[in-house]
């Protein structure tokens, strides 16, 4: 097995795993063998062998603040560590389990926004969470002030106060601009135009000095010139892809330039443009743009899954299916705001900075409920405390709806707090009935609704139960430490006399000596077993080689011994999987081999792998059939009458063909979904009970090969792992088909815009992207903050020195920072001690794809971009000041990014202020000694 | 008998060199009282004409006997203000606040008992940082805004801002809340963030709102006249009646 590199499996360690995940591959450590990581970044499976396995879980424990004793064996330490996972379990359902009751009983006595009985620990829980969400907001915000300030809205606005004031406007107003898209500015302008009319008429109202400008620009004539525009944009699509053909865009005409490809993506607005688009284009030079996309996104979301017991890839189908259930960008962004809030800081943070050692448990628990407040992966506020909220306000003022109550309040005693807590509440009302609302109309979410309400119910009939057997188990464990301590003493002190490490009696419990070829033999006197399998293994290993290595030769010169390309095929498979015949199979059946199953079809008596299917049945593009009983039938008289072979390796490979049948089904089943709209229609009608019934027939299936597994006995007991070895292609069969199709309706429900998302989808993807700092917009405000973000992540809001720059600059390449960026920082505290403000802004300009020039902070005034004063300055350039004295070297001044205006002060993103080399998002000083700025 | 003692040759030159040295002793002795010599430095850091040294390095000087801290004046040449501090019976380690200026060389000037020690000599780091403009700069956020980095701050219903020294401009955004109201919650606000409000001046500005009703058209004459400025009204809180708001 190749080693992997200490790279990949510290990659492997930052990643989440859920506990039990975690547990098994302990356990199987435990017992000597390799494990099988899924590598979420790559989206591959990795194999560890023992010592990189540990390496891998221990490095994971680290990450995950599980504490490690590194005395004893291994044996011990992942016995203490299993201890440890499941005393965080219990933890972490404790600490919900605490909050839950807490809000409950909140619920039972006074409604949510009344004043007294809440206990304190509540309304402390709930401030934190207002306070994180509120904060969540304005950094939301920000980046959507400066996206409206940039955008083809206001573009004609050339005050740059005033341009400010209506981006302020409209991000802290979404319903204003939920009309207007502004990442597609142009074909936005003309189909919205009444829409962007409207809002040019309120901004008009609250900024007068805008009327005038605005009434020139809803003229005709700015209408006909918009529609220009328009025009010229679409020719040019157009001209690349003719839509409502199959002609393929003229390449050449694209320059093989990706910038190309990215500007027709950026003004495609349908799935179906862009999928044409990328259908068009070569390959070649798609698949690294699209990789890249990929990981990008995929890494910033394993990374917030990382050391949760979520996977990236089940965090990320919650965003995007929360993110796509709500039908306004403002709305998403709720939607999303809490939920990533609490599953990236809190579960990362809090769980992660609170080991479980050493710490009573009761305070884990309150920590952890005061922070998290709900469960991550529901909506924040219940349905329960909104109802009863409403309705405790309903009852006060004696009105029917918030509405009034609000107009009761202003006319009566207009107590802000109330007013506020009014407001919030309609809100939150409104916003409820719309998800709810895009929620019932979906039939397969309404569906996943009802199962998850049984599902709830269940927990709660099991609750008492799997407490006190918790509780049972953990007192037993701790009996089970104490009485097993002597034997995993004793353990480890024979694994030190077989390993040689000890002489037993005095006397060595290894012979070495040298063979032949020079090469060292140690063998283990006292395990003499496991020294013989391990030969054994290596036999194995060196006649596949020769196998390969005859069968390969002959293959090649094709005629009648073109089949032995197989057996060359399956030998390679086997050295791969180091001798383990199980995984060889395994792999060797997921790849296909004609020839092969042609073998594997003979050993069971068919004359080829063909009839062997036709015996089978029709494969999946006949899945109607099969599903209606068909593939039932004729898989259970199957599995029966395997119980009459007795060639393992044969059994297994039918069982991978069956498998291999339904995966090119699915391939049939794409091209009919994507090209035929009935099909595709009456599918997602139908799709949750295809779902359903595919995931029912797998565990049935499953069931039955233990069943006849459960018929043999003594010699014959192998076949009962054969059989497992069928349930689990099966399994993985049907499973991976089940949840491709489910996969393949969530895409095209999320990216049709025009069956369940409105225009502004790709607003709230971006939105929704520059919150985790990815964004696409690439404006140097929105990569100071990111810069700024991932600098004081990856150096713990510390100090950037010339001694520690480097520890963090693998973690700054992971988060897809330019490369000179992170250049500059590197150079900028290597050269200077520690980070400087300087160093920050070339770093920001760097990513940007600029450069300015190297001088010190105040020198910049003489740079050509440099405009005195602060008349025109726009958010993400770099403000410079004055010199303490004569600008010189040692009196250089600073220099930070503009983040926002603030009056008589000004806000920066900025280094080396606050403290040195460090990075502060916010540090507003005063303009009196800005000197100016430089355009970025 | 003495005088036959002084007639003889040796003798008298023998006494003649006692009591030379005594007397010589007896100089010294009165010469130390009167004019004590400088406790011998053992060791300085930084070291005499040392270079890049880093910006909050304080100085450390060892002597070669016990000394007591009191007896010392440090001064610099740019000028910093020190502090001087017993680290051991023969050491001080003199810190300064205001971190030095980045490629600068700095004298230090040591006294003792107002007799001088030669100068140390050394020269700074090279640096982008300015230290003197941050204590400048943080001088002038604590006197005139000393709260800056509590704003802007932001709700649905305005946005307050320093305008002018201890001077919060409150933004209205809509009419949900009033004048008062708002001042109210400024005044809370600079409360909550450990500060008496009557420290600062509270300016309305309906800069930022915005009508509840978008769908009414505005009228032609608005559009080619604008109207004025947004009115700003001013209240001192120090002389405003009604406190308990």
């Amino acid at each position: 097995m190749a080693k992997l590199a200490q790279s990949v499996i510290d990659e492997l360690a930052k990643q989440g795993y859920p506990y039990p995940e975690i547990s098994h591959l302990l356990l199987e450590l435990q017992a000597g063998r390799s494990i099988v990581v899924f590598d979420d970044f790559n989206n591959v499976s990795r194999t560890l062998d023992p010592d990189q396995g540990w390496q891998f879980l221990s490095e994971w424990a680290t990450n995950n603040n599980f504490s490690l004793s590194r005395r004893g064996s291994r044996r011990s330490q992942i016995s203490a560590l299993l201890d440890d996972i499941f005393n965080r379990q219990q933890l972490e359902s404790e600490a919900a389990s605490a909050l839950n009751s807490l809000k409950a009983k909140a619920r039972e006595t006074t409604p949510h926004g009344a004043n007294s009985a809440i206990s304190d620990n509540l309304k402390n829980a709930e401030a934190l969470q207002y306070q994180q969400l509120k904060d969540y907001q304005k950094r939301l915000f920000d980046p959507l002030t400066a996206i409206y300030y940039n955008s083809d809205l206001l573009k004609d606005i050339t005050n740059t106060e005033l341009r400010t004031r209506a981006a302020t406007l409209l991000s802290a107003n979404p319903h204003l601009a939920a009309s207007y898209n502004p990442t597609h500015q142009t074909g936005g302008r003309l189909h919205l135009s009444h829409q962007t009319r409207e809002i040019y008429r309120t901004l008009s109202r609250s900024i007068p000095e805008l009327a005038p400008l605005f009434y020139t620009l809803y003229s005709d004539d700015s209408e006909i010139k918009t529609a220009k525009t328009l025009a010229a944009a679409q020719n040019k699509l157009a001209e690349l892809y003719p839509l409502g053909t199959t002609n393929k865009v003229d390449i050449n005409q694209l320059n093989q330039d990706i910038s190309d490809y990215r500007h027709l993506i950026n003004i495609g607005s349908t799935l179906t443009d862009i999928s044409n688009i990328v259908n068009a284009l070569p390959s070649s030079y798609l698949t690294q743009d699209r990789t890249g996309l990929d990981a990008s996104i995929r890494r910033i979301i394993v990374r917030a899954a990382g050391g949760t017991h979520v996977t990236g890839n089940d965090l990320l189908a919650q965003l995007i299916r929360e993110n796509q259930l709500s039908p306004d960008a403002a709305l998403k962004l709720q939607f999303l705001a809490p939920r990533l809030e609490l599953a990236e800081i809190n579960l990362r943070t809090e769980i992660q900075n609170h080991p479980s050692r050493g710490r009573s448990r009761e305070r884990w628990s309150a920590n952890l409920a005061a922070t998290i407040g709900v469960s991550p992966s529901v909506f924040w506020l219940k349905d329960q405390e909104l109802d009863s909220a409403v309705q405790h306000f309903l009852k006060e003022y004696g009105v029917k709806s918030l509405d009034e109550a609000i107009a009761k309040e202003l006319d009566g005693d207009k107590n802000i707090e109330k007013i506020n807590s009014l407001y919030f509440l309609r809100d939150q009302s409104a916003q409820r009935t719309q998800y709810h609302k895009a929620r019932s109309d979906n039939t397969i979410f309404f569906l996943q609704d009802q199962i998850s309400k049984f599902g709830y119910n269940l927990q709660v009939i099991k609750e008492p139960y799997d407490k006190a057997s918790r509780r049972f188990f953990s007192g037993l464990d701790k009996i089970d430490e104490i009485i097993h301590y002597p034997q995993r003493k004793l353990i480890d002190f024979w694994e030190e006399l077989i390993d040689g490490r000890k002489k037993f009696l005095g006397l060595k419990t290894v012979i070495e000596f040298k063979n032949k070829s020079g090469k060292i033999i140690r063998i283990p006197l006292l395990n003499l077993p496991g020294f013989l399998l391990t030969q054994y293994n290596q036999l194995q290993l060196y006649l596949a080689e020769k196998v390969f290595k005859w069968s390969w030769g002959l293959s090649k010169q094709g005629g009648l011994f073109a089949p032995l390309k197989a057996i060359a095929n399956y030998s390679f498979g086997f050295i791969q999987h180091e001798g383990d015949f199980r995984a060889t199979n395994f792999y060797f059946g997921r790849k296909a081999m004609g020839n092969f199953l042609d073998w594997g079809a003979k050993r069971l008596k068919f004359e080829s792998f063909v009839k062997m299917q036709k015996w089978a049945g029709e494969g999946l593009l006949n899945i109607g059939n099969k599903v209606t009983g068909g593939l039932l039938g004729k898989a259970t008289a199957y599995l029966t009458s395997i119980g009459l072979s007795v060639e393992g390796i044969g059994i297994v490979l039918t069982a991978a063909m069956l498998a291999i049948d339904l995966i090119k089904g699915i391939g049939g089943f794409f091209k009919r979904f994507f090209n035929d709209s009935d099909f595709r229609d009456r599918f997602l009608n139908w799709a949750p009970a295809i779902g359903i019934f595919i995931g029912g027939l797998g565990t049935f299936l499953a069931g039955i090969p233990a069943a006849i597994a459960f018929g043999f006995s003594g010699l014959l007991s192998f076949i009962a792992g054969a059989a497992g070895g069928i349930a689990a292609f099966f399994l993985q069969g049907l499973i991976w088909a089940g949840a491709t199709i489910i996969g393949v309706m969530l895409f095209y429900q999320i990216f049709n815009l025009s069956t369940y998302l409105d225009s502004a989808s790709s607003l709230a993807q971006n939105i929704a992207i520059s919150v985790l700092c990815e964004d696409n917009s690439n404006t140097p405000a929105s990569r100071a903050a990111c810069l700024a973000q991932y600098l004081n992540q990856c150096y713990g809001n510390g100090s950037i020195t010339a001694s520690n720059v480097s520890r963090g600059l693998s973690c700054l390449a992971s988060y897809a920072i330019a490369p000179g960026a992170i250049s500059e920082i590197r150079d900028s505290a290597s050269d200077n001690a520690w980070l400087q403000c300087v160093g920050f802004v070339k770093a920001v300009a760097a990513w940007v794809g600029t450069s300015i020039g190297s001088h010190n902070a105040c020198g910049y005034v003489n740079d050509p971009r440099f405009v005195s004063g602060l008349g025109g300055v726009k958010q993400g350039d770099a403000i410079v000041f004055k010199s303490s004295g004569t600008c010189s070297t040692s009196a250089p001044g600073h220099i930070g990014i503009l983040k926002e205006d603030a009056g008589a002060n000004i806000c920066l993103i900025d280094a080396n202020y606050r403290c040195s080399g460090c990075v502060t998002d916010g540090n507003c000083l005063p303009k009196t000694n800005v000197a100016g700025y430089l355009k970025l | 008998m003495i005088n036959q003692l002084f007639a003889n040759q040796k003798i008298k030159i023998a006494l003649i060199i006692v009591g030379v040295l005594i007397l010589f002793n007896v100089v010294v002795a009165i010469n130390n009282t009167l004019f004590p010599s400088l406790p011998p430095i053992s060791s300085t850091s930084p070291s005499n004409n040392a270079t890049k040294i880093v910006l909050n390095q304080p100085v450390v000087i060892s002597f070669k006997k016990p000394i007591q801290v009191t007896d010392f004046l440090f001064t610099s040449d740019p000028s910093l203000s020190w502090d001087l501090t017993q680290t051991s019976a023969n050491t001080i380690t003199a810190s300064h606040s205001l971190d030095f200026q980045p490629s600068s060389t700095y004298a230090l000037n040591l006294t003792w008992k107002n007799r001088a020690y030669s100068p140390i000599i050394f020269t700074t780091m090279v640096s982008q940082v300015d230290p003197l403009f941050i204590k400048q700069t943080n001088d002038e956020l604590a006197r005139d805004y000393p709260l800056a980095q509590k704003f802007p701050y932001e709700t649905p219903g305005f946005r307050i801002v320093y305008s002018a020294p201890l001077t919060l401009e409150i933004s209205l955004k809509n009419k949900n809340i009033t004048d008062e109201e708002a001042f109210a919650y400024a005044r809370q606000y600079v409360k909550d963030n450990g500060l008496d409000p009557s420290t600062h001046k509270y300016i309305i500005s309906d800069a930022l709102y915005i009508p509840p009703s978008p769908a009414v058209a505005p009228a032609k004459a608005g559009l080619t006249s604008p109207s004025p400025s947004p009115s700003a009204t001013e209240i001192n809180w120090d002389t405003l009646q009604n406190d308990g708001t």
